[in-house]
């Protein structure tokens, strides 16, 4: 049986939050819809209003503000991908968005909605997490910012609370010469949700070496693994194959580490390495060796 | 306490023509389309955004009707299959799917077209690749796929040679 409620479109933000105020626990927040609608279909979605946020304008702002990139929480992966200053200053979040589902999906499915359904296959999430991202977050005359890190918690679910609106990212820019990767391992191209995914940015200094680099794996571990322990080991170093698959190995054990032994580890342990090489090879333009040529899609 | 649903006035442009009709809060779009105003071109699939049969062009992008509430089409600019022929002639497209043979049980096809209207009003010339890419949200049982992708394909070139004939005229 299909999920029975009333319908709410708040003509500005400040309505928005004034519904919140008085009816949060009695409202679920519609942004693209793509997790909603499926789940109402099924009438898994218990609650007297659905609250559309999807044409507030407040929500669609891109932008450099301050020395932080700016996307609000309504822009859509279409929005993100035709835009030249998230290309520019954040092309992972431009390809993670690109990933996503089809042009159907990415038409409406937006950037928040990502984030607060806290699906462990979220594409942006990893991308987002490798730009430091912080999130805004709007209740009743309060608004917070707080790590994107602390905001997922485990698979769909997060620290937010009934009335917490998520309104906007701030990101770190990263452009050129700053370099990104974002690479996903899904069981078709299109459509398919990610099994692993994986967002990385690296600096490299005038002698060659590694000044910045940072990396996050999504889908592998209940929160989305930012590999502080890799990210150390390869601060200083030249890039080479050798350090690279020591660097997949050590993501690979850590997240082992987090996640526990389970049936799937089996293949994810070395799907994941796999991964890791290849995106790091591109990153770091490595050539990859025949063993990993051969396991290219 | 909550006041029990009610109905809900929608209005928005569809296919050319405003339209006003009474939804009910959780009727999808595509429920709205089929059931209340008898567009039955709109083609219900899976019904969870995964095999594009429903796809319908709102405000100019291509949109799984399924996954659309029908009172997010208030105001819109709607787009389904019904609006595509004129005065009895098939639309470009249309002709090139039936050219290319890239019909088979034909469930798939209006949401295929619709793929493929968004892709080249947006784009007129679009690369082999692109067009793969586009209509990767869109499931087909039937064909393969192949006879689809020449369909845009020449559906883009139709388009063109169109043009010079009417600039020439």
């Amino acid at each position: 049986m299909r999920s029975v409620f009333q319908y709410v479109r708040p003509a500005s933000l400040e309505e928005a939050i004034q519904w919140l105020a008085a009816n949060a626990s009695e409202t679920v927040v519609f942004a693209g819809g793509t997790d909603l609608m499926p789940a109402m279909r099924k009438g898994e979605i218990s609650c007297s209003y659905v609250l559309d946020i999807s044409r507030l304008d407040e929500l669609k702002v891109i932008g450099l503000e301050n020395d932080r990139l700016v996307i609000g929480a309504g822009v859509t992966y279409t929005d993100i991908v035709e835009n030249d200053v998230i290309r520019e200053q954040a092309p992972t979040i431009a390809a993670a968005a690109r990933c996503v589902g089809s042009e159907q999906i990415r038409n409406v499915g937006t950037l928040g909605g990502n984030v607060g359904n806290a699906s462990p296959a979220a594409d942006s999430i990893p991308a987002l997490m490798v730009h430091n991202a912080t999130v805004e977050i709007v209740r009743t005359g309060v608004i917070q910012t707080r790590p994107l890190a602390e905001i997922i918690l485990g698979p769909y679910h997060t620290s937010l609370m009934p009335g917490d609106l998520i309104t906007k990212f701030y990101l770190e820019p990263l452009p050129a010469p700053y370099r990104t990767v974002y690479q996903r391992i899904g069981r078709r191209r299109a459509m398919a949700i990610s099994r692993i995914n994986l967002a990385a940015a690296v600096l490299i200094d005038s002698q060659g070496a590694i000044s910045d680099f940072r990396m996050c794996i999504g889908s592998m571990t209940p929160q989305p693994y930012r590999a502080s322990s890799v990210e150390t080991m390869l601060v200083g170093k030249t890039p080479n194959r050798t350090i690279i698959v020591d660097a997949a190995r050590l993501a690979s054990q850590d997240m082992i580490k987090r996640s526990g032994v389970r049936s799937s580890t089996e293949y994810k342990k070395p799907a994941a390495e796999g991964l890791i090489i290849r995106s790091l090879c591109e990153l770091f333009a490595v050539d990859m060796g025949e063993d990993e040529k051969q396991c290219e899609p | 306490m909550p006041q029990s649903p009610s109905p809900i006035k929608i209005s928005f442009e569809l296919n050319g023509i405003t339209q006003e009709v009474e939804v009910m809060p959780w009727d999808t779009a595509l429920a709205a389309l089929r059931e209340r105003l008898g567009l039955t071109g709109v083609k219900e699939g899976c019904g969870i955004g995964e095999c594009g049969a429903c796809t319908i062009i709102v405000n100019g992008r291509a949109v799984d009707s399924c996954l659309m509430l029908a009172a997010q089409l208030d105001g819109c600019i709607v787009e389904t299959i019904e609006g595509l022929a004129k005065d009895g002639r098939a639309h470009p497209i249309q002709k090139a799917f039936l050219d290319a043979g890239a019909v088979q049980c034909g469930y798939c096809t209006p949401g295929m077209i619709m793929s493929a209207k968004a892709l080249l009003d947006k784009h007129p010339k679009p690369g082999r690749e692109e067009i793969i890419r586009f209509m990767s949200g869109n499931l087909c049982r039937c064909t393969g796929y192949q006879q689809i992708i020449e369909a845009v394909d020449r559906a883009a070139g139709r388009d063109a040679k169109l043009e010079d004939a009417e600039d020439g005229s």
